[in-house]
């Protein structure tokens, strides 16, 4: 069922069994995985099915540090949430991104990829992929006329990525979150502040406000949040009446470690003969589409310190032309239409000369979890009271030095092959220096801000995604990621919230 | 660099013997086909070539000599200064590929490349000074 919350008598009280405050990806994953089943289940989200301006201003915000996306720009506040404007690329996490790599401080998570495997699978249909398969020989067969660059494997694999549609959320899933029958939908219910009992142990409520001025109040069992990093952190931070420092927050860990992925023009590579290089561009199969990204084996990332990270790769004379994504915000003044971001870039292909012979590689790389990438709380408030965020984006050197290898080691990969020969950009050529171009732009792609651990020293969730300290509350998707890892994050976070769905199961 | 503007290896070869340059410059190799990357002169134009091997020698400069880099480049081969030009095609070919299999790489103005086509861009930029 729907219901407005702007229309409910001031001062309602809503109870359930359990409270999903966020209805985007997570969110409405968390929710369907309730869908039937007896307990009564109260999903929260902001805005309402539309668009709303008066409602996406309240994620404006501050960004210092490294030149960062406007914070009003870089989730959509309404029912599906940033899946309104996802382009629906869609990876697992390799194996050694759950794992602790010495070489990456504050790596390892306490669970591993074989933890999330069965989740993987099952998400697959809430973003109408194909089959769970991800291995090149698969997709080889699949894709017509296409074939692999022949280098050796335990140095540059193929990483395959699948492309949802890409789902929308907010389209998908409206009518059956709104016709079911224990699902209840509160649109226009901005969650303000979360309040817990007196010894700060159990939450008891939250409230919630929109901008017709109403204020309500929701009771459940558990709480789940499901806002992503930059607004699961805010939250936590502002609910600060009890707990001083914000709840979760006894170690200062709250809001650490956020981190994007480094998505950048790197090289040019250039082949000995015309290769249309059909498996690493976008394929049709008739069904979903998929392409293969080049990726540094586990011993290359182990021998050479590095990240991990994958080259796609795009005709060279499209990418030559192609802004760098901080830039192509800049053009368009709100990012309501991802779509329209999408359309002022698009261009034909100027040089064909180069046609089928040089291609653009093109960087996605994780982050180096750092705790002074964070986000915190700004002094001015938004119009509901509650204070808004202020994002400080922050990088590291092993970033750089590991986008320079990534392409060394392809590099080399593709010479020993005698396929082409790579030639690094501009900001990448000089060993020495760690600075960051204008260019330097990430994802969309938010993650960490409320990092799992098995140490509450470490972390702020449990491995089960359990805020420490607070027995019924929870967080749901990327921001309890510890490492970035190379792919997209929608994926995995919704798996991560389908895991965390089936504990909850076992314990409500 | 466009496309057309790249040089085929048997175009850069004739070229190359027919280049005046070679007459007047102060370095003869004893066989004029060590002068061309193997590869290279697919993608590269002859500009590319020289300003590599120049970024090269500014990189290395324990090695901007021609004596010195021709001696690295034959490293003990069997190749005379008859040699036929596939031969030492064959042979340069051959020694770029050991040396992508062996690491033996080194980044020049953003290329990647084998220490062996970095040496000979080297030289032919010392053979076109």
């Amino acid at each position: 069922m729907h219901v407005d919350a702007r229309n409910l008598e001031n001062n309602s009280v809503i109870e359930g069994d359990i409270c999903i405050i966020g209805a985007g990806a997570a969110g409405i994953s968390m929710a369907m995985e309730w869908n039937n089943k007896k307990q009564k289940i109260i999903l929260l989200e902001g805005g309402g099915f539309e668009y709303d301006d008066k409602v996406q201003e309240l994620y404006a915000g501050k960004t210092t540090g490294i030149p960062y996306f406007p914070l009003k720009a870089i989730r959509l506040h309404y029912f599906g949430g940033t899946t309104g404007h996802w382009a629906g690329f869609c990876a697992p996490f390799d194996e050694i991104d759950f794992k602790k790599r010495d070489w990456v401080p504050h790596s390892g998570w306490p669970i591993t990829r074989k933890d999330l495997d069965p989740f993987y699978e099952r998400t697959h249909s809430y973003v109408d992929l194909g089959p769970y398969e991800y291995s090149a020989d698969y997709w080889l067969k699949q894709i017509p006329d296409s074939k692999l660059l022949p280098l050796n494997e335990k140095i540059v694999w193929n990483k395959m990525w699948q492309f949802s549609p890409p789902t929308r959320f907010g389209k998908k899933f409206r009518d059956p979150v709104v016709q079911s029958k224990n699902i209840h939908l509160y649109t226009y219910a901005n969650v303000t502040n979360i309040k817990a009992n007196d010894h700060i142990s159990t939450i008891r409520e939250v409230t919630i406000k929109n901008y017709a001025g109403k204020e309500h109040i929701v009771r459940a069992k558990y709480f789940v949040l499901a806002c992503c990093s930059v607004q699961n952190a805010r939250l936590l931070l502002a609910s600060n009446q009890q707990a001083p420092k914000g709840l979760g927050n006894d170690n200062d860990l709250v809001g650490r470690f956020f981190m994007e992925h480094l998505e950048m023009k790197s090289a040019e590579l250039w082949l000995a003969e015309p290769d249309a290089m059909k498996f690493y561009l976008w394929s049709m199969t008739g069904g979903t589409r998929a392409r293969a990204e080049l990726a540094i084996s586990e011993e290359q990332q182990t021998e050479h310190k590095i990240l991990n990270g994958t080259a796609s790769m795009v005709p060279l004379s499209q990418g030559r032309h192609m802004k760098p994504f901080i830039d192509m915000y800049q053009h368009v003044k709100d990012s309501t239409d991802f779509k329209t971001i999408r359309d002022t870039t698009k261009h034909e292909e100027e040089d064909k000369s180069t046609r089928d012979i040089a291609y653009m590689l093109h960087t996605r790389i994780e982050q180096s979890p750092n705790p002074n990438s964070r986000v915190t709380l700004d002094t001015e408030k938004d119009s509901l009271g509650m204070p808004r965020a202020s994002l400080n984006w922050d990088l590291t050197p092993l970033e750089k030095r590991s986008m320079r290898k990534i392409y060394e080691i392809i590099g080399q990969e593709l010479g020993r092959a005698s396929k082409g020969r790579v030639r690094l950009l501009d900001y990448l050529r000089d060993e020495q220096d760690m600075s960051w171009p204008k260019s330097t732009g990430g994802g969309w792609h938010h993650m960490g801000t409320t990092r799992m651990s098995d140490d509450p020293k470490h972390g702020v969730v449990d491995a089960n995604c359990k805020v420490y300290g607070v027995d019924n509350l929870f967080v749901a998707g990327s921001s309890c990621y510890v490492t970035a890892a190379a792919p997209n994050p929608t994926l995995t976070l919704i798996a991560l919230t389908l895991r965390l769905s089936d504990h909850l199961k076992k314990m409500a | 660099m466009k496309r057309r503007d790249f040089i085929r290896l048997s175009a850069f070869s004739t070229a190359l013997l027919g280049v005046p340059f070679i007459a007047g410059c102060h370095y003869k190799p004893g066989n004029a086909v060590i002068l061309q990357p193997v590869f290279l002169v697919h993608i590269m134009d002859k500009k590319s070539l020289l300003e590599t091997g120049q970024q090269y020698l500014k990189q290395v400069p324990d090695e901007a000599s021609a004596n010195k880099l021709e001696k690295l480049l034959m490293d003990n081969s069997a190749l005379t200064g008859s040699a036929d030009a596939e031969s030492v095609h064959n042979y340069f070919s051959k020694k770029t590929a050991d040396d992508f299999a062996n690491k033996q790489t080194v980044v020049v103005d953003g290329w990647v490349l084998s220490a062996t086509e970095a040496r000979q861009c080297a030289l032919f930029s010392l053979a076109e000074s």
